[in-house]
């Protein structure tokens, strides 16, 4: 039985942990920052944008070293990238027609800024002011350090990746 | 029987570790095996299979993009029945302490972040809508003692997103719809029917997690795969995670069992019996005093 789980294991890891060198991969968050370390507290030295390609260099405890069209590289988690093709359309934020007129934004399928703006056209009564407010609650990379500095907290060996 | 239970926490730890795209090529794995060593029936493995994989084309359908879209209609939807916070010191605290936990998390990066916000009420609750909008009561924080204590909510809240919860919540059915199929697969400027009938497969959506996340509440396993997920995390930053069994401590002497958490979530005693074994090893928490400082200026401020 022991034998089978380890096979069982090295078979699903095989699946799923290993990000082939040499792989192009999309960004699929809207915004990432590639760090110059696998680590989320090490320096940002370069930004990506969702529906960025990027080529996988290696890949190191779920993150990968990668480089991006115009030759910059760094680090970045892999939970920001997918092997699916994004594709983007410009789509329209106007819920009554969706006609191309009005603010645009980037987007891909499914639920969309356009999906969004039609809820809300049909739901007055929900106020999004808050949750607008929320995305602008952005944390640097400096706060963070201060932060657990300040806490005199250590992260362990393999803390933050 | 009894063998079987090794093959059937296989397949959920790995299908947590694996991830949603993932489950079914694991499940498939994991029942061939259970099947070849006389652990499962073929029948229990083809159910098994059955249902992982009407579970798993939901989540194919969606992408983290649409995730964020969903949760920030659950927030906004959750907001309507609790006043949000307008203490900018407060948030300002739960955005550094959160963040600074999804970091350590198995999924630090979502489409648009994760935030976090106090909610102004005395009821204890929290609620994580997908993609990492995570909302926190006045009453839930006022049950930590230590940071330790209160980094330990905020980190069972990212192992709901981390683990995406909020989208298992979605019946199968309600993405099944061959013309919402085709809306989702669209990927261009929608007009008309196709933009109708995807605005009420939204809104369906909405509604099966939302319904979950305030009426019903996820189901205990799903809250104890939380739990082990912030127990991780807390160890991953250099948190105590006895925290966590200190705010349950204080959350049972002052849970109503009818109304918020205490209505979706499962006892707190039954909880701390079940991350027990992972607390073996960490002793008392005892926060430095600058640390203490912090946590006990940030709760005089509300």
């Amino acid at each position: 039985m022991r034998i089978i789980i380890i096979a069982f294991m090295a078979m699903v890891c095989t699946l799923t942990c290993a990000i082939a060198a040499g792989k192009i991969m999309s960004v699929q968050v809207e915004k990432g920052d590639l760090r110059s370390s696998p680590s989320a507290l090490s320096a940002i030295v370069a930004s990506v944008k969702y529906g960025d390609k990027l080529t996988i260099m290696e890949e190191q405890n779920k993150c990968c070293r990668v480089t991006t069209a115009d030759g910059k590289e760094g680090w970045i988690h892999s939970s920001a990238l997918t092997k699916d093709k994004i594709e983007l359309a410009a789509v329209s934020k106007d819920a009554k027609t969706g006609a191309s007129t009005g603010e645009m934004a980037l987007a891909g399928k499914g639920f969309t800024p356009q999906v969004e703006a039609q809820y809300k056209a049909k739901h007055a009564d929900i106020d999004f002011t808050w949750i607008d407010k929320m995305a602008k609650m952005k944390v640097s990379t400096k706060e963070v350090l201060d932060f657990l500095k300040e806490g005199g907290i250590t992260l362990p060996e393999g803390g933050a990746k | 029987m009894r063998r079987a239970i090794p093959v059937f926490a296989l397949i959920g730890i790995l299908a947590v570790f694996a991830g949603c795209k993932m489950l079914e090529v694991v499940t498939e794995v994991g029942t061939a095996v259970g099947v070849a060593t006389g652990t499962l029936s073929t029948s229990q493995a083809d159910s098994i299979n059955k249902t992982t994989s009407a579970v798993g084309k939901v989540f194919d359908k969606l992408t983290p993009e649409n995730e964020y879209y969903i949760g920030r209609s659950v927030g906004a939807t959750i907001l309507k029945s609790y006043k949000p916070c307008d203490n900018a010191n407060v948030n300002l605290y739960l955005n550094v302490l959160g963040q600074t936990l999804a970091m350590a998390s198995d999924r630090p990066e979502t489409f648009g972040g994760y935030r976090f916000l106090m909610l102004d009420t005395d009821e204890i609750n929290a609620f994580a809508a997908p993609g990492g909008l995570i909302f926190v009561s006045r009453g839930l924080i006022k049950c930590c003692k230590s940071e330790d204590a209160l980094a330990s909510v905020l980190a069972h809240e990212v192992g709901h997103v981390q683990l995406m919860h909020g989208l298992k919540a979605i019946k199968t059915s309600r993405l099944k719809d061959a013309a919402v199929t085709a809306a989702l697969e669209a990927g261009k400027n929608l007009g008309g029917e196709q933009l109708a009938q995807l605005t009420t497969a939204f809104e369906g959506t909405l509604s099966d997690i939302t319904s979950t996340l305030v009426n019903s509440g996820y189901s205990r396993s799903l809250e104890i795969e939380a739990d082990a997920v912030a127990v991780t995390i807390l160890k991953r930053v250099g948190y105590n995670p006895n925290g966590l069994k200190e705010m349950l401590s204080e959350m049972a002497s002052r849970l109503k069992p009818d109304k918020g958490f205490g209505k979706t979530h499962p006892d707190p005693k039954d909880r701390i019996q079940a991350i027990e074994s992972q607390l073996k090893d960490s002793g008392e928490v005892k926060s430095p005093a600058s640390r203490q400082a912090r946590f006990e200026k940030a709760l005089a401020s509300f």
